[in-house]
């Protein structure tokens, strides 16, 4: 835990776990760098349909950590996981330990709501509320008790700022978000993610829907937020894992003996440079190299 | 020489289903203008008889020849105001439950049910009305009364439509709110409702049209007093349609000419009713697009 | 349908055979056939003798007044029993309905409480038309105010249901009802709120006994006071007098009857108190003047024993008939409800038309020419 995290409203456990060099999938991990996930054996199923199974990796603070694999492998169903966004899907559920800072994610005590604002999401296709740019970024501080219009107001700014889209909304605050290009949409979304100040950022492959410009400013602007945040990106695209991530978990889906149906399953996690230029999983270098997937 | 046949089959089909569209659209039409001119043809007679008095008298005695439709006119939106204002909030909160908080076992039978609801006769609402309100629970027939049978008849039909549209929002937008650490009311507040504002007033408008034009049970349960303005909803009164009902059969002359009058006029209050909700939903439509 | 008719009595079945049915049912009666006319009242002339085609099915269709649909319930069943091939549907939408649906061609004969305007008369396209008087029946003005005999002139009434009189008791009800105990309750007044010919019969009764006391004038609606009680149809108002303490409503006498409701004695233009009863109502039809044309009202008419508030209803149908079949069919069944029929119309509480009109009526009927 560093000094400067302020989420001590719920109860975080001071001393977080530091990591060694142990298990399997586990990748060096420098000392000190403080754990945000913890996964021991999780899965998650669709009714009786399991999605991904087996899976251990530890997401650290700071850094950028990126799920790749191809369709089907249950990375975005893992990534939904981090936040509980399976909630309110009827029939999902998640076993296994899934630990955010040592506290189970799922635990008896532990409210969906409050572990969203703690962990925002950006998701695939630009998702603006049908209202105004304002009020976009503003919903979230408000439905976290923010209602003083110069708090507001600030917030606004300063997220949109960071999301490099200040210069060119300032001025249409009031006009709606959905009259955007896409690749401000995304941005927006990003504002209104960061704009409640969350610890962790995730993001399902958030450039799938946008043209390679708008690509590369979303990608910028993920190196800058990440001093802030920890985030956590879906992506298909290979290039974008290697040029924007720290650490990199590979996926595969392989046929489930249990119930004959293909399960995700977590091949390989460690640093980004060892998986795009050694990985030690003869899977991941046939991913890499195209001959799979 | 096989393919240039095909293509001209191609064409002729199009053409046909042209021509076919065009002689549907029109064929509304005409009808829509045979029953405006017939009608108003026949309601002449007391309009030119009443003058403006038609609608702003509150007098309506047919052995004296004095038609005064402002109370029914009255009657009419009073009760279909009371209907709007218990059926809304219940549809809405039906329709809600059903789509965001019922569980997959109760959603549905629920949606049947109310599909089913949808479909009863009003005359059946018309009897459970004198039935149940006016005699077991001595609501009399008033305003009120007819408003409470208005509104259990068009609550099916809001609730359905309102669902079904409410459906319509993407996950997305709603995963949008809720990973924000909205709750699921907050959720509803950011994307469920803007995004089915449209859809929602029209589902609206035409319960309320419903409303406007249901017939025999308000004629059942209205009580059919003459010449009542009141915002008692304890007071008797009497709506367009259930005048007509009431009065049609026994008509003559003058008589029937201003029931038929009243008729164009239910006709063009419900006009008036969709273009101001096709406005609405056009204006909310374009702003949630920003342009 | 030899066995089912049997079990009815002797005379029905011969006088139906008279009407119509020819065919070998009077085996199953030992008494002679011609004998059957004579045994009821109001049957006398059947045997004249109507006899109606028994050729290929007739359908007569006719519409009208809901005043008599029980009455045209019961002729039509005893009349298709022995008619077989001839089917008569009556649907009851009201006098107005009636008059306009034959106005319109669109019925066979139709039913009527009150004849045609006189500015209407030209509008029938079916050309010349008779009208064929066929019952006679009382509207009651019923009350639920425990009071065992009550006793109402015109003038009282009048005030009752224009709600100048609206407790029970009012010195002019009391003065209706000498030494009569009369409660404090107020008076709730349940008229019609569809227009109705019950209600043009009861406001025109006012409007010529007491003319100087009513000014809503006469009609099939008429603009009652706004705190009146509404009821649909004579079972409407039934139902509110009934349930209402203090009520007080007009309703045909039927209806009053089977709602078990108390009504009340009426002052007639002889100055006395007579309650509706099958025979007031036929007292009411011997003090009648009847026009030409059949046309009269049995409000207000003469005679010590005569019930006022007495309605009339005619039948309507073409003088020249456009189809032979029918028209015969037509003729066979005027017949019948002007004859043998008018003996069932007290068991539902209306009353046979005088000797006199019945005759005066059946020569009408002979008179419509069929092709």
């Amino acid at each position: 835990m560093t000094a400067d995290d302020s989420h001590d409203d719920i109860p975080v456990q001071r001393a977080a776990p530091r990591i060694g060099h142990r298990g399997s999938g586990d990748p060096q991990v420098a000392i000190d760098t403080p754990v945000v996930f913890d996964l021991e054996d999780v899965a998650v199923y669709y009714g009786a349909f399991r999605a991904v199974r087996g899976v251990a990796m530890k997401v650290l603070k700071n850094q950028i950590t990126a799920l790749i694999g191809p369709s089907g492998c249950g990375k975005t169903t893992l990534l939904r996981a981090f936040n509980r966004m399976h909630d309110v899907i009827p029939g999902a559920r998640v076993t296994g330990k899934l630990q955010y800072h040592g506290i189970d994610l799922y635990g008896p005590q532990v409210s969906a709501t409050e572990v969203r604002r703690r962990i925002g999401m950006v998701f695939q296709k630009p998702n603006p509320f049908p209202k105004s740019i304002y009020d976009n970024v503003a919903f979230g501080p408000r439905v976290n008790g923010t209602k003083n219009k110069i708090e507001l107001d600030a917030i606004v700014e300063k997220s949109l700022r960071a999301a490099a889209l200040w210069d060119e909304v300032k001025d249409r605050l009031g006009s709606s978000a959905l009259g955007m290009s896409g690749g401000q949409q995304q941005r927006l979304c990003i504002a209104r993610t960061i704009a409640v100040e969350p610890e962790v950022v995730l993001m399902d492959e958030p450039c799938s829907a946008l043209d390679p410009i708008a690509t590369a400013r979303i990608e910028e602007l993920m190196r800058e937020l990440k001093s802030r945040f920890t985030i956590v990106i879906v992506t298909h695209n290979m290039q974008q894992a290697a040029r924007v991530s720290d650490r990199t978990a590979f996926f595969t889906a392989e046929l489930d003996s249990a119930n004959d149906r293909r399960t995700g399953i977590l091949v390989e996690y460690d640093v980004t440079q060892k998986i795009f230029s050694n990985p030690s999983d003869e899977r991941t270098e046939n991913y890499i190299t195209g001959r799979f997937g | 020489m096989q393919l240039s046949e095909l293509h001209a089959r191609s064409q002729h089909a199009d053409r046909a289903f042209r021509v076919l569209a065009v002689v549907a659209a029109t064929t509304v039409l005409v009808v829509l203008a045979l029953i405006t001119v017939t009608m108003s043809k026949r309601a002449w007679p007391v309009l030119e008889h009443m003058g403006l008095d038609f609608f702003t008298s509150s007098r309506w005695s047919a052995p004296e020849g004095i038609y005064g439709a402002l109370p029914f006119i009255f009657g009419t939106l009073f009760t279909a105001t009371i209907a709007l204002a218990l059926a809304v909030p219940v549809s809405l909160g039906v329709a809600l439950f059903i789509t965001q908080v019922a569980p997959p076992w109760l959603k549905k039978p629920m949606v049947y049910l109310l599909d089913l609801l949808a479909v009863v006769p009003s005359v059946v609402f018309g009897l459970w009305g004198v039935l149940v309100l006016s005699q077991h629970f001595g609501l009399g027939r008033s305003f009120l009364t007819a408003g409470i049978i208005l509104a259990v008849m068009i609550t099916p039909i809001i609730t359905s439509l309102s669902r079904e549209v409410i459906e319509t929002t993407p996950q997305t937008d709603k995963e949008a709110a809720l990973a924000l650490g909205a709750t699921r009311w907050e959720m509803i507040g950011a994307s469920v409702l803007p995004h089915s504002k449209g859809g929602l007033v029209g589902a609206v408008m035409l319960g309320l049209g419903r409303a406007l034009g249901e017939t025999i049970a308000a004629a059942l349960v209205i009580g059919s007093a003459l010449g009542q303005i009141t915002l008692d909803p304890y007071a008797s009164g009497n709506s367009m349609p259930a005048v007509i009902a009431n009065e049609f059969g026994e008509s003559d002359g003058m008589h029937k000419s201003a029931l038929i009058a009243l008729a164009v006029t239910l006709f063009v209050i419900t006009i008036i009713v969709n273009l101001v909700a096709t406005a609405i939903v056009q204006r909310s439509m374009r702003r949630s697009r920003g342009t | 349908m030899q066995n089912l008719l049997m079990n009815k009595p002797c005379w029905l079945i011969a006088s139906l055979a008279v009407v119509g049915f020819t065919g070998g049912i009077s085996a199953g009666c030992k008494k002679k056939p011609d004998d059957g006319g004579g045994s009821t009242p109001g049957s006398g002339t059947a045997t004249g003798g109507a006899t109606a085609p028994s050729g290929g099915p007739v359908t007569l269709n006719a519409s009208g007044a809901t005043f008599q649909q029980a009455a045209q319930e019961v002729t039509i069943e005893a009349f298709t029993k022995a008619n077989k091939h001839i089917k008569v549907n009556y649907g009851a939408g009201g006098s107005g309905k009636g008059r306009q649906d034959f106005a319109d061609q669109v019925v066979d004969f139709a039913c009527s409480d009150a004849p045609y305007k006189e500015a209407d008369v030209g509008k029938v396209k079916g050309g010349e038309f008779f009208y064929i008087p066929n019952v006679l029946g009382a509207i009651t003005v019923s009350y639920n105010a425990g009071v065992d005999k009550l006793q109402l002139s015109p003038e009282t009434i009048a005030k009752i249901f224009q709600r100048e009189i609206k407790t029970w008791n009012d010195p002019a009800i009391a003065a209706d009802n000498p030494g009569a105990k009369l409660p404090a309750t107020g008076i709730v007044v349940a008229r019609r709120s569809d227009g109705s010919g019950t209600t043009e019969n009861f406001t025109k009764f006012l409007e010529g006994a007491a003319p100087t006391a009513w000014k809503l004038k006469s009609g099939s609606t008429v603009e009652w006071p706004v705190d009146t009680q509404a009821g649909n149809g004579n079972g409407g108002v039934a139902q509110i007098v009934k349930s209402t303490p203090g009520a007080i409503g007009y309703v045909d006498l039927s209806d009053a009857k089977a709602s078990q409701l108390k009504y009340a004695a009426v002052k007639n233009p002889a100055g006395k108190y007579v309650e509706p009863t099958a025979a007031s109502v036929t007292a009411a039809g011997d003090g009648i003047e009847v026009k030409d044309n059949l046309v009269f009202t049995a409000l207000n008419a003469k005679g010590d024993a005569a019930y006022p508030i007495t309605a009339q209803s005619w039948c309507m149908t073409y003088a020249k008939q456009a189809d032979k079949a029918k028209g015969e069919a037509i003729k066979a069944y005027f017949k019948f409800m002007l004859t043998d029929a008018q003996a069932l119309l007290p068991e539902i509480d209306f009353a046979p038309i005088p000797k006199s009109l019945q005759e005066r009526a059946l020569a009408q009927v002979d008179k419509i020419q069929t092709p």
